[in-house]
C-alpha cells in the first residue's frame, strides 16, 4: 500500500498554515477584493474550505456530510461566508473528511468515483490531499496579493511570511 | 524510513504545472506588475527557480554546485547562479535543473542520515529532508497564484483564465 506518511504530515502542516493565516486576518481584510470581479478574501477562504467537500461530493459522497452540515445543504462550490469561525470550521471539517476518504480508499484499493470524467486522482487517491495543499497555497498567494493592494504595510506582510517556518521547522515549539 | 514515491510523483507533477504555466504566458505578460511595487511575473518565476538553489546553497552545498558557475561570483563573492542573467525563456530549464538537484540532495541526505546543514538557524527540514520537496511545491503554488492574479489584472478574460485553470487537471490524473 502507498506510504501516506509524508503526504499526511504535509497536509497537517498545511492546516497549520491556514490557521495561522486566519489568526492574522482582520474582519476588514476579509472584504478585500481586486475590484475587478475577482473573489474577496473571505470568498477565497470559503472556496478553499468547501472545495474539500465539493470534490468529496463528486468522488466519495459518504465523506461529504460534515461539509454539507456546515453549508446547510447548499452546493459547496456556491457556499461562502464572511464569518471567521465558520471559515475555520469548514477548513477543519473538510480536512478531516479528506483524510478519512483518502485513508479508506487507499486501504481498500478502490479508486474515487469519477461520474463526470473530471479526473479524480485515480492513480493515487492520496494525491487529493496534495491537490488541496497546492490549491490552498495558490489562493493564499492571491490573498497576500490582495492584502498588498489594499495597503497592508510591509511589516504586516513580513509577519505573514512567518508562516513559511511551519514547512521548514514543523516540530519546533517556536514555530507558529 | 518513509517511502518517497507519492512525494516524488507530486514533485514531477508540480514541474509539469510550472512548465504549462510558463508556456501559456505571452512575452508581454512576463513584465506585468501590480503597479504598486510588487514583483513582475518574471520575478516571481525567477524567485521560484532561485528558491531551489538558494536553499541548497545553505543546506547541502555540493548539491547546489551543478546550478552554479564557479567562474563567476555574485555580489557576496559566492558562485553565481547559472541562470542569474539568462532570459526568461530559459526559466523552464532553470526549474528543471533545480528540481533535479533538489531530488538528489533529498535522496542523498535521507540515505546517509545526515541532516541538512542549517548555518543560519532557519530550520532546514530536520524532521525529514523530504519536506524540502513539499515546501518547494507549496512555495511554487503560492507564487503561481500571484502570477495568476497578475495576468488576470493584466487583461486576460475570465474565459482565458478558465482555460488556464485546466492545468489543475495535471494533479488529478
Amino acid at each position: 500500500m502507498t506510504d501516506l506518511t509524508l503526504t499526511l504530515e504535509a497536509f497537517v502542516l498545511n492546516a497549520r498554515v491556514n490557521e495561522f493565516l486566519l489568526d492574522h486576518l482582520t474582519p476588514d481584510d476579509l472584504t478585500v477584493s481586486d475590484g475587478r470581479g475577482g473573489m474577496t478574501v473571505a470568498r477565497m477562504l470559503s472556496h478553499m474550505g468547501a472545495s474539500r467537500g465539493g470534490w468529496l461530493l463528486e468522488m466519495a459522497p459518504e465523506f461529504a456530510a460534515s461539509t454539507l452540515a456546515l453549508t446547510g445543504g447548499e452546493n459547496p462550490w456556491r457556499w461562502h461566508t464572511t464569518d471567521p469561525a465558520l471559515l475555520r470550521a469548514m477548513l477543519r471539517a473538510g480536512d478531516e473528511a479528506a483524510i478519512q476518504a483518502v485513508q479508506a480508499h487507499t486501504a481498500s484499493g478502490t479508486p474515487f468515483a469519477d461520474p463526470h470524467g473530471a479526473g479524480t486522482f485515480h492513480t493515487r487517491p492520496a494525491l487529493f490531499l496534495t491537490y488541496m495543499t497546492v490549491h490552498d497555497a495558490g489562493h493564499r498567494g492571491q490573498i497576500v496579493t490582495l492584502l498588498r493592494h489594499a495597503g497592508a504595510s510591509p511589516a504586516r506582510l513580513d509577519d505573514l511570511e512567518d508562516a513559511w517556518a511551519v514547512w521548514r521547522r514543523p516540530l519546533s515549539p517556536e514555530t507558529p | 524510513m518513509t517511502d518517497l514515491t507519492l512525494l516524488l510523483d507530486a514533485f514531477r507533477r508540480n514541474a509539469r504545472v510550472n512548465d504549462t504555466l510558463i508556456a501559456a504566458l505571452t512575452p508581454e505578460e512576463f513584465a506585468l506588475t501590480d503597479g504598486r511595487g510588487g514583483w513582475t511575473v518574471e520575478r516571481h518565476l525567477r524567485h521560484m527557480a532561485g528558491f531551489r538553489v538558494g536553499w541548497l546553497w545553505n543546506m547541502s552545498r555540493d548539491h547546489a554546485m551543478p546550478l552554479l558557475n564557479p567562474d563567476e561570483l555574485d555580489a557576496d563573492g559566492d558562485p553565481q547562479w547559472r541562470w542569474a542573467n539568462a532570459p526568461a525563456t530559459s526559466l523552464p530549464e532553470a526549474l528543471a535543473a533545480g528540481d533535479a538537484a533538489a531530488i538528489k540532495a533529498v535522496e542523498a541526505h535521507r540515505a546517509s542520515g545526515e541532516p541538512f546543514a542549517d548555518p543560519w538557524n532557519e530550520g532546514t527540514y530536520r524532521s525529514d529532508p523530504a519536506h524540502f520537496l513539499m515546501h518547494t511545491i507549496v512555495h511554487d503554488s503560492h507564487h503561481r497564484g500571484q502570477v495568476m492574479s497578475l495576468i488576470r489584472q493584466g487583461g486576460r478574460t475570465p474565459e482565458q483564465m478558465d482555460a488556464l485553470d485546466s492545468h489543475w487537471a495535471i494533479w488529478r490524473e
